[in-house]
């Protein structure tokens, strides 16, 4: 009757190829600068994520060529967006998040990467929760859905450093 | 039930997620602080709800999670504090009798934590035609609160009944409640609250 005993397997930070998931705001924070250079520098794909008046409004000066930029017509980036089909389309399995609303767009984010089987990381030092209140209950219900979800950006700066050393030349 | 479309709720539909097992016996694993101490207490409270429901003429969803024995479909789900659990057509993964379900009443099985996700729901939902849910059953931080996400992201009027639904930890319950209610304010209710609610619409 009970069920079969499995060992959980120990997660790396970065399982099989990363891609950065970029909502508003995150420029604001020192820390993601470097993030976002350490993914450029691997050659993973970046999409930026936001509603589409507002990227109308403020150009598209982050983006390079090659990057991606989703409208998000609701708040979970996967929701009425391409996000899915694109992260698949690139063999993407890990999601590394930064920016916007930690309760809102990258808790209901991280929920859909989770139920569609991706691995998913956020940078806590580069997103808030608004109401700040809700910060910790946010980062404490994506660590319970994958333990090690709770990541600085300077580490995954350092996953993703290690894990460039061990691919082979591109 | 024409009367009802005009309330704040408009045309509601239950949803009764994840009610399954033993809801008589208390299960609080005190090494895991799991799931919170009073589960059992708040799983109890929720026939009465469904029986109001019923005689109000709202449709009662019953949501039942599972997962194949082969333990393909778990995606994730093992990556982080949950164990194997929900194994279909197990003893232990049933609907609790306690729920009274009926022939006529809706039933899906999800094999991820929305009841939105894979599943039937949306389908139903605008089948009966409903522009609300209310929510109850558990847990109230994993699969009440991103089936609430979801529901919400649709444009549908959500109520969770905070006495109705139990979480994995009483803090991760207590959270839940307030992001719930900060992304859609006026959502959480009592479940007594919410049975006069129902009866004053009628």
């Amino acid at each position: 009757m009970n069920p079969p005993v499995v060992c959980k397997p120990a997660r790396a930070i970065i399982e099989g190829n990363p891609a950065l998931l970029v909502f508003k705001g995150a420029a604001e924070y020192p820390e993601f600068s470097a993030l976002l250079g350490a993914v450029r520098e691997q050659g993973a794909p970046v999409i930026f994520a936001e509603a589409a008046q507002r990227r109308l409004a403020e150009g598209l000066a982050a983006a390079r060529p090659g990057e991606h930029w989703i409208d998000l017509p609701r708040l979970s980036a996967f929701l009425g967006t391409a996000l899915s089909l694109l992260l698949r389309q690139r063999n993407v399995q890990t999601l590394l998040v930064a920016g916007g609303r930690t309760n809102v767009e990258v808790h209901y984010s991280f929920v859909d990467a989770h139920q569609n089987d991706f691995f998913c990381r956020v940078a806590e030092d580069c997103m808030a929760a608004e109401p700040p209140a809700l910060q910790e209950g946010a980062l404490k219900a994506m660590e319970y859905l994958q333990t090690g979800a709770r990541q600085t950006a300077a580490a995954l700066v350092r996953a993703l450093k290690a894990d460039r050393a061990h691919r082979p030349n591109p | 039930m024409s009367t009802r479309e005009s309330g704040p709720l408009g045309k509601p539909a239950l949803l009764v997620i994840d009610v399954q097992g033993d809801i008589k016996t208390p299960r609080y694993d005190p090494a895991r602080h799991f799931p919170m101490l009073q589960f059992h207490e708040y799983m109890q409270r929720i026939p009465p709800l469904i029986t109001v429901a019923r005689a109000s003429g709202i449709p009662i969803i019953f949501l039942q999670e599972v997962h194949h024995p082969s333990l393909i479909d778990f995606g994730r789900e093992l990556d982080g504090f949950e164990r194997i659990h929900c194994i279909e057509d197990s003893p232990g993964n049933a609907i609790a009798p306690e729920m009274g379900r009926r022939p006529e009443d809706f039933y899906i099985r999800k094999r991820r934590y929305s009841a939105f996700f894979g599943t039937e729901l949306d389908i139903y939902l605008k089948g009966l035609g409903a522009r609300s849910v209310l929510l109850v059953g558990g847990f109230t931080d994993v699969c009440v609160h991103y089936t609430f996400a979801d529901a919400h992201q649709r444009g549908l009027v959500c109520r969770v009944v905070k006495d109705c639904v139990a979480g994995s930890s009483r803090e991760a319950h207590d959270a839940a409640l307030q992001a719930m209610e900060s992304l859609q304010p006026g959502s959480i209710c009592g479940r007594d609250e919410l049975i006069c609610e129902l009866a004053g619409q009628q």
